[in-house]
């Protein structure tokens, strides 16, 4: 049973993402992704998929029970379907699915994640022109970490920050503590608050573009799939 | 061999020189055997905030051009027993010392003193990266200002990444008053930044610009909130654990009925 990369499950933020490559049998599909899930764990009940399937064709009949187990068994569905074939796209019209050719929100789920294992000290600059970045410490004031994708800092940022440094505008900065000097998202600025004095409780917030102008939410609040969906939905012309 | 250790900021005037000769001096009264060298080459002030301007024949870059050897260019302080200074020269500039040359020099001091005190200059060119080249620990010293807390946290991240062993900062001036009132940096929020384990607090004194001035270092004498401040640290450097008083600021009443009921 060689199914351990046929299959790829990769989480995302409100989810799961899933890759089933075409070589995998329409008969075996459902029971070797269902057992996939299972292996995450069961916290992930009650999210949702995305589904990606490439050329693989799919009737509606094969599409529904697939939703239907996934509902029983995690009490998940499919929120949107990746798929190249003119019949699957189809069939998720008919179950009222969102689909795409290709994942198009501009953020690969592919994109390499550069991680750095310490606090960035005054003058010292990382970047990953690749991909995200992940800071294991903080930013200090002074250091500067850039990405094109996300940035994403479990400690405080107090530094510079840029995600979407060539230009995605759905790049966010992520901070367990976000006191940054300066944000900037896909050529976009945004200057510090006023600084919050003696605060030293951990708040997670997520800066990000919204009408061409960079705001910070509560990032517990905030569900980045839901985004995700909205943007690539937006960008489709049916 | 002895403990080398490199006194640096990154950030000028924070005090870099007084804790050097201070700490030096403090030690040296320990009963450790102390040279401090004068890392600032070009800039050379050591000397005189320790009072021993007019006793230098020779200075650190002659030894390392092996114009003299390294004991006739030791200069030995006449109040305090084992304390030697070593100067740096003033006519010169900080490329002509070879990393090297310094390494080596460095060497040799720590085969014969308990302690080798390096006062580096600020900034973080090749004088920062020579006076460091030697050195197995590190204090930096940080005043409670936003710059120089910024300029101390890039020192330790070059410092880190050299071969620096080990490494805790000294918080230079600190006004309890200033802080009470909202105006100055506290500890916290300096250990928030930094990260890294503090040795000491010496808080803000005015018999140190007196002592400097004079060129007697105050841990010469005790009495002064910043000189047992030195006396203290240099106590941590020897491993002992000494709790960091609070420091009060202290009103005019309250010094008035300190001074009535002869309790000072």
């Amino acid at each position: 049973m060689n199914n351990r990369k046929s299959i790829l499950v990769r989480g995302c933020t409100g989810g799961l993402f899933i890759t089933v490559d075409d070589s995998i049998d329409s008969k075996e599909l459902n029971d070797l992704v269902m057992e996939r899930i299972r292996r995450v764990g069961p916290e992930i009940r009650g999210e949702s998929i995305i589904l990606e399937v490439d050329k693989r064709a799919m009737d509606s009949d094969a599409l529904q029970s697939f939703q239907m187990r996934l509902n029983e068994e995690f009490g998940m569905s499919v929120q949107q379907l990746i798929t190249k074939s003119d019949a699957t796209r189809e069939a998720a019209k008919e179950l009222r699915i969102r689909s795409a050719p290709v994942f198009t929100t501009g953020r690969d789920p592919q994109a390499d994640t550069v991680s750095v294992p310490y606090t960035l000290r005054s003058g010292e600059f990382k970047r990953n022109p690749r991909g995200n970045i992940l800071i294991l410490g903080d930013v200090n004031p002074g250091a500067e970490v850039s990405a094109s994708g996300d940035v994403i800092v479990m400690g405080t940022l107090w530094g510079v920050a840029t995600a979407g440094a060539l230009g995605d505008e759905t790049a966010v900065v992520i901070s367990l503590n976000m006191q940054a000097t300066q944000l900037r998202i896909a050529g976009h600025y945004a200057y510090a608050r006023s600084p919050k004095n003696s605060e030293r409780e951990l708040n997670p917030e997520v800066a990000l573009l919204e009408n061409g102008e960079i705001v910070v939410r509560n990032f517990i609040e905030f569900n980045l799939l839901e985004r995700e969906v909205k943007k690539s939905w937006g960008g489709l012309s049916s | 061999m002895g403990r080398v250790i490199v006194v640096t900021s990154g950030k000028g005037g924070v005090g870099k020189t007084t804790v050097s000769a201070n700490l030096g001096t403090a030690l040296a009264m320990l009963e450790q055997s102390t040279v401090i060298v004068d890392a600032d080459i070009g800039l050379r002030n050591l000397d005189l905030v320790m009072g021993l301007e007019n006793r230098v024949v020779f200075n650190s870059l002659h030894v390392m051009e092996g114009e003299c050897k390294l004991e006739s260019a030791l200069v030995k302080d006449k109040r305090v027993e084992n304390l030697y200074l070593l100067a740096a020269p003033q006519s010169r500039n900080k490329d002509d010392v070879e990393p090297e040359n310094m390494e080596k020099m460095v060497k040799q001091l720590s085969e014969k003193f308990d302690f080798v005190i390096i006062d580096c200059p600020a900034g973080i060119e090749q004088g920062f990266q020579n006076a460091v080249i030697g050195a197995k620990e590190a204090l930096v010293i940080v005043t409670p200002e936003v710059s120089s807390v910024r300029d101390a946290d890039r020192v330790i991240g070059l410092l880190q990444a050299t071969g620096i062993e080990s490494l805790s900062y000294v918080l230079n001036r600190l006004s309890q008053q200033l802080v009470d009132r909202g105006d100055m940096l506290s500890q916290p929020d300096v250990q928030e930044i930094l990260r890294v384990p503090i040795i000491g607090v010496i808080p803000e004194d005015h018999h140190i610009t007196a002592s400097t001035n004079v060129g007697k270092p105050l841990a010469i004498e005790g009495g002064t909130p910043a000189g047992d401040a030195f006396g203290r640290i240099a106590r941590r450097v020897l491993g002992e654990k000494v709790p960091v008083p609070e420091f009060r600021y202290e009103g005019k009443m309250a010094r008035f009925w300190k001074w009535i009921s002869g309790n000072n």
